[in-house]
């Protein structure tokens, strides 16, 4: 029976989990990286030892290790950022191999178009959401099933007709002639076209049950920002625990083997929402990934205390148990990662302690 | 969450990265689809049975060419599935076998002719998505279009003639002039075929004839149309197949065109059949079936005006 690490962030992202995705490739031997949830907004950075470094969105971040990724059924896929970020892998001399379950979502343009529009018209009451589309794709397939499945002329038409229904108020004006305009450009159909071409010629889409030993689960986002626990509405569309990885089991026939929960020895927030900052941010924090976006403020960072710590484990809890599982259902290490920038004593049950950026600056207790 | 950002200030950009390739060329398939290869098949068969006693086999070949632009691309995965979804629901015919095949130019395209099998059901529009459109076609004024005519004539056996006596129907569609006929060698080198001589577009229609009414839809959209005139395009078709040149001045309009041709050779009136459309495809039908006469003896072939 093949079996499987899962790597799920337990705060709201940034915690880690491509480090681990890299690290646990290595040492397990894996031959398979699965991404279950969210899709391209991911930003989880690998760094090599050799000083090679990517920030992953679309692909999986075994990818440096050289694990092929499945884009699973839960996955969004967007042509345009697997173009941008397949030529980036290309340009420092990585293939990437890419399987992709063809009952995934995707995003066309439009959607991201259009999330930016309702970013935009919110100003100062962002929800924090990336700019990528994954709101207004799923929105569509929800509510519009089969109209969201047919051909990307039919989404563009949709969104046409979408955004010349909406009546700005003056104050909006501004911002809707240059939507309006975003969308009805055909150029931008024409560009799209070609990326999803340019997608479709370098992924393949067969059963990947057979064929894997061993797969690492590489989780997105985090329990913080499920959209079963987080605060709404400051919450993803995705599920960011066991839950989907429960029901690829069904289909993919595997065991667990471990379920690695990660965090940063301090919290880290992204984009709005509730959070507690640090007053005075201590030496040493930093993050190279996370430049501040349009859509999504820049990181803060704020203190791990007994309540953070404690909530963390309230998170754990709940996705174990709403999943059927409890502690000792599989091995469950935590890992912290982020430790040489900031001290703190309370991770005694950490497994996984990272000191570092690269798979081999993480100890294991 | 971190890197995968994407800002609205990229959309111009992005809209100005689209190469000078269309949409079109780029999104279909890109290359033929072993399925619809006459080199893989013997012969296609539109056979009786107990759940269609009495089939009646109807071909619609499509111009894939470059001088039809997005209009191949409309008919072939749109317009064909219209169509064959019109017939079935329909039936101007009793118990319909449906087949399409796609012709290029045999002079200079690398698939200038694909063919599906038969089907009394939809299962056949979904067979459509196979179609590989080569936007090929070269400088001559023409296009393969005997070549349906072959594959009509040597690669389909239909009981609705063997047993019965009764002719299918082939239309092929397109907006170039009449064709000049198929050489040994393209024959051979597309079908697998050896066969003695070069054939005729004459020849090859007459072959097709002795089991098909065949019939030519002129698209008057179509590039080569609109360059050298409608007319010049019809004149030359009409000396080849007669009052069965049928034209279309709306591409959209195929199915009511193509049913409403069908109903006229089953006997139906003209008159009627034109007054059971309304407005702009009334005027389109119209048009097209202008010149058709109605029911005809099954022997005598075409009848040329």
């Amino acid at each position: 029976m093949s079996k499987v690490s899962v790597v799920i962030g337990a705060n709201y992202g940034d915690e880690g989990k491509g480090l681990m995705t890299d690290f646990l490739s290595r040492i397990k031997n894996a031959d398979l990286v699965v991404r279950f949830n969210g899709g391209a907004q991911a930003g989880h950075t690998v760094v090599t030892p050799e000083g090679k470094r990517h920030v992953f969105s679309h692909f999986g971040s075994g990818t440096l290790a050289g694990v092929p990724t499945f884009l699973s059924k839960f996955f969004i896929l967007n042509p345009i950022i697997f173009k941008k970020e397949r030529e980036k892998l290309i340009s420092i001399g990585i293939a990437p191999r890419v399987i992709i379950d063809p009952r995934s979502m995707v995003t066309t343009p439009w959607d991201m178009i259009w999330n930016q529009f309702q970013e935009e018209l919110r100003g100062e009451g962002k929800h924090g959401s990336c700019g990528v589309g994954i709101g207004a794709t799923v929105d569509r397939y929800e509510r519009y099933g089969d109209l969201a499945l047919s051909s990307p002329d039919k989404v563009w038409l949709f969104y046409q007709e979408l955004i010349n229904a909406f009546t700005p108020t003056k104050a909006q004006e501004e911002i809707y002639d240059r939507y309006h305009g975003y969308i009805h450009d055909i150029g931008v159909y024409g560009a799209y076209m070609q990326d999803l071409v340019y997608m479709k010629d370098n992924i393949s889409g067969e059963d990947v049950s057979p064929i894997f030993n061993y797969a690492i689960f590489e989780g997105a986002q985090g329990l913080g920002l499920d959209k079963h626990m987080g605060q709404f509405p400051y919450v993803t569309r995705s599920n960011t625990g066991l839950r989907n990885v429960r029901a690829l089991q069904w289909e993919l026939n595997f065991d667990f083997d471990e379920v690695v929960y990660v965090t940063r020895s301090y919290m880290t927030r992204h984009g709005a929402g509730p959070f507690e900052e640090f007053s005075d941010i201590p030496i040493g924090i930093s993050d190279d990934t996370n430049v501040p976006n349009k859509w999504q403020d820049s990181i803060r960072f704020g203190p791990m205390g007994k309540p953070q710590w404690n909530s963390i484990q309230e998170r754990i809890d709940l996705d174990l148990h709403s999943n059927g599982f409890t502690r000792n259902s599989f091995n469950m290490p935590v890992s912290v990662t982020h430790r040489d920038q900031y001290y703190n004593d309370f991770f005694t049950e950490a497994q996984y302690d990272s000191f570092g950026p690269t798979w081999k600056d993480v100890g294991i207790k | 969450m971190g890197g995968g950002s994407y800002s609205s200030s990229s959309w111009t950009a992005y809209s100005s990265s689209v190469s000078s390739k269309s949409a079109a060329e780029i999104f279909t398939k890109s290359e033929l689809d072993p399925y619809l290869d006459p080199k893989g098949f013997a012969v296609r068969e539109a056979r009786d049975s107990d759940e269609h006693p009495a089939s009646t086999p109807i071909i619609v070949a499509v111009d894939v060419t470059g001088s039809m632009h997005m209009i191949a691309e409309v008919i072939a995965k749109k317009g064909l599935g219209t169509l064959f979804q019109e017939i079935l629901d329909r039936k101007p015919v009793t118990d319909p076998q449906l087949m399409f095949m796609a012709n290029g130019d045999a002079a200079c395209d690398d698939a200038p002719i694909q063919a599906s099998q038969f089907e009394s059901d939809n299962r056949i529009v979904g067979q459509l998505e196979k179609i590989y459109i080569e936007h090929g076609g070269g400088g001559n004024s023409s296009e393969s279009y005997d070549f349906p005519w072959y594959i009509a004539a040597k690669r389909t056996a239909i009981d609705s003639w063997e047993k019965r006596g009764k002719k299918g129907y082939l239309f092929t569609i397109g907006d170039e002039l009449a064709p000049y006929g198929l050489t040994k060698e393209q024959i051979e080198k597309f079908t697998g075929d050896k066969i003695q001589a070069n054939l005729s577009a004459a020849e090859l229609l007459r072959m097709a004839e002795q089991k098909f009414h065949v019939f030519h839809l002129v698209v008057e959209e179509g590039n080569f149309c609109q360059g050298h005139g409608k007319d010049a395009v019809l004149t030359d078709w009409r000396k080849l197949l007669g009052q069965r040149v049928l034209p279309l001045a709306d591409h959209t309009k195929l199915a009511e065109v193509i049913v409403s041709a069908i109903q006229v050779i089953e006997g139906e009136d003209k008159a009627k059949v034109e007054a059971s459309w309304d407005g702009s495809t009334a005027v389109t039908v119209k048009r097209a079936i202008n010149g058709l006469v109605g029911k005809v003896n099954e022997e005598e072939g075409v009848v040329s005006l």
